[in-house]
């Protein structure tokens, strides 16, 4: 794990064929090296979800190559893929983050805990960078969409990934919402040097990124 | 381990309705199996304390279920008496400490009359070492004296001093009053405490009353049976034998115990038949866990999605809902192990009050701990039907779609 490889993403013709809407996509071929942020942008149904879905192996029917930590994804038993993706990826998702009945702290342990480590003191210290630090002991369901999506980020970022992937997660909030959100995102990954895939249909956050995968239906 | 441990009762605590629903389904199953088990055994155990401390019951040759039948709880008809003189001499046999006579061939309402005489109040025993006793005054001395069984004071409402009309046959005779032995009227002399046995359902006369009733003399020449205790328990099995070879008259010799569990054995279908019952019973319960957590699965596959994300493999889905089911059996039988204590402590007093069957209060028995200990090992493989559709669904990665 010390060993940080160079590319920790890189993709070659991937395609992904939708089995029952006769239609498929093409992925413009990409790369994302550590601490890069890299955006993924393009109309609804242009197939970023099933990039990110693609990458974080839940989908696996696709043609092509992806490498993943310099690794041919499709080349790895399933549960070694399974062992690889948690340990070096986080995940954010457009909303329903969390496990409704676990608490704030508790969620956000969550990742570290299903690795055998504890992190508490990282997620305090997590939880206070978001400002969610004197809600650790309560329920995930009594946040605002802002504050789930912000325990969300500090959950992903729990394990040290070295990349994470976002899925549309401002989607749900307003303008000034998401510019807090993404300002803590931003602060959070470069503060531990996580590379950042976000998927976005919103044009106004593309200077933001340090790169940009248009994708185009 | 520890962790599954804890989202699992975590998720079923935010699942909290058709959690207690499963652990309700649950408890009362056990419940109910436990309540009737134990009711079973103190139906036995009152049944097998009907005698006590008699080595042999003795009667006109037949069968030793017969026998025991009209002798101890007063159902059915002998077929045969015995006479007299074959009761006088195993009365003066060596071996034999007591004897009580028992004639029978009368009734009053329903209830069965027994001829006999003070050695029954003396001698006879139930449940391990009580005796009869007398919960108003005193056994018969006059021919026309009679002793009531304690049901049969409370039923009849007979008092202290009253006069019954009692009928002839074993039969209930309220409607053949022409039967009545009209002429000699019974005072009522006494009223046995409550034993819980069938000596409460019936009346007590003297031998000599009933041979006034029915010849009109006072040398009774036929008994229907007695009831022997010897000197010595080892004489008993001897004796037995000397009785069933008696030259001058055919007759049958039982040791209560024995013939006891003979007929507890003729019973012991419907023993099975509850074992059955409580198997169903118990499959019903699982059957309810199992609806609860299948049922769960559908609007949980979020939940276990995400839980897939931040990094649970299949197989802790697997033992996630497994564990799931054996919280829910653990709490669910504890709880009706609880309940049916509880219950039992509060009928218990009112059982035995009204049927004389005595609930035995202790611990849980070595058998009663067998079948939960069975249940708590079962639920592990009941837990994996659910448990196997959740892990199936949980390597279909697409789940995580919206």
């Amino acid at each position: 794990m010390n060993d940080i490889p160079k590319l920790l993403i890189e993709t070659k013709n991937l395609k992904y064929v939708y089995a029952s809407a006769q239609r498929a996509i093409q992925i413009p071929d990409f790369s994302v090296s550590p601490g890069e942020k890299v955006l993924v942008f393009g109309e609804s149904g242009s197939g970023k979800s099933t990039l990110l879905h693609i990458i974080a192996g839940l989908l696996n029917s696709y043609e092509g190559s992806i490498r993943f930590c310099e690794q041919e994804l499709k080349s790895l038993s399933a549960s070694h893929a399974d062992k690889l993706r948690f340990e070096t990826m986080g995940n954010i998702y457009q909303s329903l983050n969390l496990i409704p009945y676990l608490s704030v702290l508790e969620n956000v342990l969550l990742p570290a805990q299903f690795q055998g480590k504890d992190e508490r003191s990282k997620a305090l210290h997590l939880l206070s960078r978001i400002g969610m630090k004197e809600f650790q002991d309560r329920p995930v369901t009594e946040l605002s969409v802002g504050q789930q999506q912000r325990v969300a980020a500090a959950r992903a970022l729990i394990h040290n990934p070295k990349i994470l992937l976002a899925d549309e997660p401002t989607s749900a909030l307003d303008t000034k919402n998401r510019n807090a959100f993404l300002e803590i995102l931003f602060e959070l990954c470069e503060a531990q040097g996580t590379a950042l895939l976000f998927v976005s249909h919103d044009e106004q956050i593309q200077k933001l990124f340090t790169k940009q995968v248009e994708l185009n239906a | 381990m520890k962790l599954l441990f804890r989202l699992a009762y975590k998720s079923l605590r935010n699942r909290k309705m058709s959690s207690w629903l499963a652990l309700s389904s649950m408890a009362l199953s056990c419940a109910l199996v436990l309540g009737v088990e134990r009711l079973g055994r103190g139906l036995q155990d009152s049944f097998s304390n009907t005698i006590s401390k008699t080595d042999l019951i003795v009667g006109a040759r037949g069968g030793s279920v017969e026998l025991l039948l009209y002798t101890v709880f007063h159902l059915g008809q002998p077929a045969n008496n015995i006479r007299m003189d074959t009761y006088k001499h195993f009365t003066s046999h060596p071996a034999v400490a007591w004897t009580i006579p028992i004639s029978l061939g009368d009734s009053f309402r329903g209830h069965r009359v027994i001829a006999t005489d003070e050695n029954f109040f003396k001698h006879y025993q139930f449940r391990q070492d009580h005796r009869i006793e007398f919960k108003e005054g005193q056994s018969f001395s006059k021919t026309n004296e009679v002793v009531l069984g304690n049901d049969v004071a409370s039923e009849q409402n007979l008092k202290m001093g009253e006069r019954v009309i009692l009928s002839h046959g074993l039969g209930d005779s309220r409607v053949s009053g022409a039967l009545d032995h009209k002429e000699n009227p019974f005072i009522v002399t006494g009223i046995l405490a409550k034993t819980g046995t069938p000596i409460d359902k019936s009346l007590y006369i003297s031998l000599q009353g009933m041979e006034i009733i029915h010849n009109s003399t006072l040398e009774p020449t036929q008994l229907t049976a007695f009831y022997i205790g010897t000197q010595s328990r080892i004489a008993v099995l001897h004796l037995q034998r000397e009785i069933a070879q008696y030259s001058d008259e055919a007759l049958t010799a039982i040791i209560p115990g024995v013939t006891l569990s003979e007929l507890w054995r003729q019973l012991s279908y419907l023993e099975d038949a509850l074992s059955v019952i409580a198997i169903v019973v118990l499959v019903l319960a699982f059957m309810g866990i199992l609806l609860s957590l299948f049922a769960s699965l559908q609007e949980r596959k979020r939940e276990l999605a995400l839980l897939r994300v931040v990094g649970a493999r299949p197989r802790h889905i697997l033992l996630l809902l497994v564990f799931e089911c054996v919280l829910l059996t653990v709490v669910g039988s504890a709880l009706g192990l609880l309940l049916a204590i509880l219950a039992q402590w509060g009928i218990a007093p009112w059982i035995e009050r009204e049927f004389a069957v005595s609930i035995p209060l202790n611990a849980l028995r070595p058998e009663e701990i067998k079948v939960w200990l069975a249940l708590i090992l079962a639920s592990p493989f009941v837990g994996l039907l659910p448990a196997w559709r959740a892990y199936r669904q949980s390597l279909a990665y697409d789940l995580i779609q919206k």
